[in-house]
């Protein structure tokens, strides 16, 4: 039903977007999140997280790893650029390394039962032609501080299809009741 | 491994007339809800705002990115008695503003809720905001109002909902 100002729900109908698989950390926090064997049925991947981190500190960035063929890669270069808001002023950077930074969460000292949130999209993942990019929009509120950012990243140390994605914090773990809900988007 | 097809439409709405405000209250059974807004106004310009579960309290926060064509900048306020979407990309006559809301993980009852939103207006600016809901409790989100702030929402303003269930 309908009202004047007021929307109802209207049923649904199917769509390209898929859940492929959601891991929810459990009591105690992991070091890892992990995807694996992810399926080459869909074009485009989307990551929606949910996620604190247990460093000591207000706000940390959770760093993505990718892999082809089944293997982790932990060495090869990836590139990063970010936009970025505090709440002062907007600041851009970029940063290279072993991993990817493309979400930003609160952590430890933050008040509790406050998380950091992030849409990732993992674009033309399972092309054996192209380098790999990666986008995000992500950011946290502590009510009196906050980010808020455009980032996006690159894997370029082949063209293989991307089949492994990890999720982690270089200083603590990923604390409990976060989530990481992976989503395939066929073309 | 899939759980199948996700990011199911539930509602559709369209201004017949001038609104004050409205309210999505039918979104039961998803995890997550992007919800898709095209403001019209009239004469008057104005910013859109938001609260949840008709939570009136000083609740809200949000940090805004944005840019207005020369410079980009960012703002944020805390304790305020709603959330934002618009402050770069005003609603003004003409072209619309287009709103985007994530309203991530909104059923759950283990966290507070948080919001990630974009707005555009082509001729005024674009941004991204997040916005921190601190009810009562971690409560699920069960109803969000959207209002306009300076002027009513104008006849034709959009509003659409998907629901996006993980697996």
């Amino acid at each position: 039903m309908i009202l004047p100002g007021v929307i109802a729900s209207s049923g649904g109908v199917a769509s390209s977007y898929e859940s492929i698989a959601t891991v929810l950390v459990g009591s105690g926090g992991t070091a890892a999140v992990d995807f694996t064997s992810i399926s080459q049925a869909y074009a485009h991947l989307q990551i929606r997280i949910t996620c604190r981190s247990t460093s000591a500190a207000t706000n940390d960035g959770i760093l993505m790893r990718v892999g082809t063929g089944g293997t982790l890669d932990t060495t090869s270069t990836m590139w990063g650029h970010y936009l970025m808001g505090d709440g002062a002023t907007a600041t851009a950077g970029y940063r290279s390394s072993t991993n990817v930074e493309l979400v930003e969460v609160t952590a430890a000292t933050a008040t509790a039962s406050i998380f950091g949130v992030a849409v990732i999209d993992l674009l033309n993942y399972s092309s054996t032609t192209k380098n790999k990019t990666f986008r995000s929009l992500t950011g946290f509120d502590r009510n009196g501080a906050g980010e808020v950012r455009l980032m996006s990243g690159s894997y370029t140390a082949n063209t293989s299809a991307l089949n492994t994605i990890r999720f982690y914090s270089a200083f603590a773990n990923i604390a409990e009741f976060s989530s990481f809900a992976l989503y395939g988007v066929k073309a | 491994m899939a759980a199948g097809a996700t990011y199911t439409p539930i509602s559709s709405y369209t201004a017949p007339s001038s609104q004050t405000s409205i309210t999505l209250n039918s979104f039961t059974g998803y995890t997550d809800l992007e919800i898709v807004l095209s403001c019209n106004a009239a004469s008057t310009a104005y910013h859109v705002f938001f609260q949840c579960n008709g939570d009136t309290g000083t609740t809200y926060s949000y940090t805004i990115l944005g840019g207005d064509g020369t410079t980009a900048g960012s703002t944020r306020a805390s304790s305020q008695t709603s959330g934002r979407l618009t402050y770069y990309a005003a609603v003004r006559s003409g072209s619309p503003t287009i709103i985007r809301m994530k309203v991530m993980n909104y059923a759950n009852s283990t966290t507070y809720k948080t919001i990630l939103s974009r707005s555009d207006r082509a001729s005024d600016g674009t941004e991204a905001i997040v916005n921190l809901w601190r009810g009562a409790s971690t409560a699920a989100i069960t109803s969000i109002v959207l209002q306009p702030s300076g002027a009513n929402f104008d006849t034709g303003t959009t509003v659409n909902v998907f629901g996006i269930t993980a697996a």
